[in-house]
């Protein structure tokens, strides 16, 4: 059985060809391809870069409805696996922007999977010193401010 | 290439932040000022948070948060139980934690009612007193949190105070009697740290000051009621506990009910505005305990204790401009009896519970 494909194109004009049933996990493709059948959806704000990793995961993720052949057969644990291994791979620029596509294109579990490395991330420092870091955001609090907030937490329990 | 910083706010806030445990927003929040706006919603529940208003409000051992927006019903969260041992009979609030003296007296418990997290405070003597008054506060140089004492049972009454950096009691030398007594039927407020309190001088108040450790001058309630006859004052606070508000009505105008917030507040100086006069149509028992104000709509919720058909309910009832009023039936007062004091709820406006290891509610 022929499947049916699609195509994306992405902001430097490379076009994927992807199976429709995969690019429909994203609830804005699935909304377009029924809107306007048979054409080239141009997706403007992805680079070629991280519409191919957004195309990776959900190949990955895609979950056929007739179940023969290779269609995906993993299992939910071996899939987590996966997708841990997906996004530690990703450095922290791509991931902001693989973050900010799953929620463009609205693919909740890219997006479940995306945030959840972020806030692990965050969790794993030890301080607002190391975040600013890790983040490269800059302080820009007042002495005054850093007290306000460090009263805030002062709590005898 | 995108940084953190240019993700969508509401995208850091639902999706990232939600995600964190609370032991990191400490963190998170001293990292920048976009970040520290974006936490503080998280810390009002969550999702939505920053639309709605919750208030706290608690029977004889369960917090409750309760959303009052739109005027619509009521919708109560319960968010933390003590255990059901435990009995109390007083309850004082301050900056998110709760002060509750035993029913027995022997021991008061401090509640953070996020993270469940309690402590224990021994009595200097055997036991505390039924009629002792307790404020917590903190003292704003070194942020340390203190416990205030007052005990009627001795005379002259008797001030005592509780340092969490060192665990002890000590008494503490003030000569209350230059200050008028302190009222002994109301409830003292917590604001910024400090405690106000109802003096029985003609229409005043003042303030225990936690980092002096001692008490401010005669402060004047509103100047534009009368303290003369049968009259009912609560105190209360408007927004994170930095406007103090007070309710006021007078027997021979019980169906007014008066309210006022104060434009400058602190240890030795007050002015007073007025916030809202509406004319009830019934007589608004005081005595029930607590209301409290939202600025912004301007409106105020009382909370009462309502008879119906035989049976005593918790009610709110929200007064705003232009007559508008709302009775919001809350649940039984259950635990009301002609010899035991009901509970009446404790309410704060703006409940910024402890950051340290909270617990996600629901």
């Amino acid at each position: 059985m022929s499947k049916k494909m699609i195509v994306l194109k992405s902001s430097e004009g490379v076009s994927f060809v992807v199976e429709e049933a995969v690019a429909r996990q994203s609830k804005i493709i699935s909304f377009l391809v029924e809107e306007f059948p048979d054409r080239e959806l141009p997706l403007t704000n992805m680079t070629s870069e991280i519409l191919r990793k957004t195309i990776e995961y959900c190949k990955k993720h895609v979950v056929e409805d007739d179940g023969g052949g290779d269609s995906s057969s993993s299992s939910s644990g071996d899939l987590k696996e996966w997708d841990v291994k997906f996004v530690a791979e990703i450095d922290q620029p791509r991931l902001m922007d693989l973050l900010m596509a799953a929620n463009y294109l609205d693919i909740p579990s890219l997006l479940d999977v995306t945030c959840q490395k972020v806030a692990d991330t965050i969790a794993a420092c030890n301080d607002e010193k190391e975040i600013r870091a890790t983040f490269n955001i800059e302080n820009d609090f007042t002495e005054e401010e850093v007290e306000a907030i460090r009263m805030e937490n002062q709590y005898p329990i | 290439m995108k940084t953190i910083l240019d993700l969508p706010e509401n995208l850091v806030e639902d999706e990232i932040i939600a995600r964190l445990p609370m032991k990191s927003l400490k963190s998170v929040r001293s990292t920048c000022k976009k970040w520290n706006i974006l936490c503080k919603n998280r810390i009002f529940l969550g999702e939505g948070g920053a639309k709605k208003h919750f208030f706290l409000m608690m029977d004889s051992r369960r917090i409750c948060l309760m959303n009052l927006d739109n005027g619509g019903d009521p919708s109560i969260k319960q968010v933390s139980v003590l255990d059901h041992q435990i009995q109390i009979s007083k309850v004082f609030q301050c900056d998110g934690l709760l002060l509750c003296l035993l029913e027995d007296c022997s021991r008061l418990l401090v509640w953070n009612p996020y993270s469940g997290k309690t402590r224990w405070i021994e009595p200097r003597n055997t036991s505390f007193h039924t009629s002792d008054r307790f404020a917590l506060g903190y003292d704003r140089n070194n942020l340390n949190f203190k416990i205030l004492r007052i005990s009627n049972e001795t005379d002259p009454v008797e001030f005592e105070i509780y340092k969490f950096s060192s665990s002890s009691w000590k008494v503490l030398d003030v000569t209350p009697h230059a200050h008028g007594e302190i009222w002994s039927h109301s409830r003292g407020v917590s604001l910024k740290g400090n405690t106000y309190f109802r003096t029985s001088a003609l229409g005043s108040f003042l303030c225990f000051d936690f980092t002096a450790e001692s008490f401010g001058p005669i402060l004047p309630l509103p100047p534009s009621h009368s303290y003369h006859g049968l009259h009912f004052l609560s105190f209360s606070c408007v927004r994170e506990e930095q406007q103090l508000a007070v309710m006021y009505q007078h027997w021979q105008a019980r169906q007014t009910i008066e309210i006022s917030v104060t434009d400058k507040i602190g240890p030795d100086v007050v002015s007073w505005t007025k916030f809202l006069k509406v004319d009830t149509g019934t007589w608004v028992d005081p005595s029930a305990g607590s209301f409290l104000v939202d600025e912004e709509k301007k409106i105020a919720v009382v909370f009462v204790l309502e008879m119906v058909s035989g049976c005593l309910y918790q009610t709110a009832r929200v007064f705003g401009q232009d007559g508008y009023f709302k009775s919001l039936r809350i649940r039984e007062a259950t635990s009301y009896s002609p010899n035991k004091r009901c509970f009446a709820p404790v309410v704060c406006s703006s409940y910024l519970p402890s950051l340290l290891q909270l617990n996600q509610p629901g």
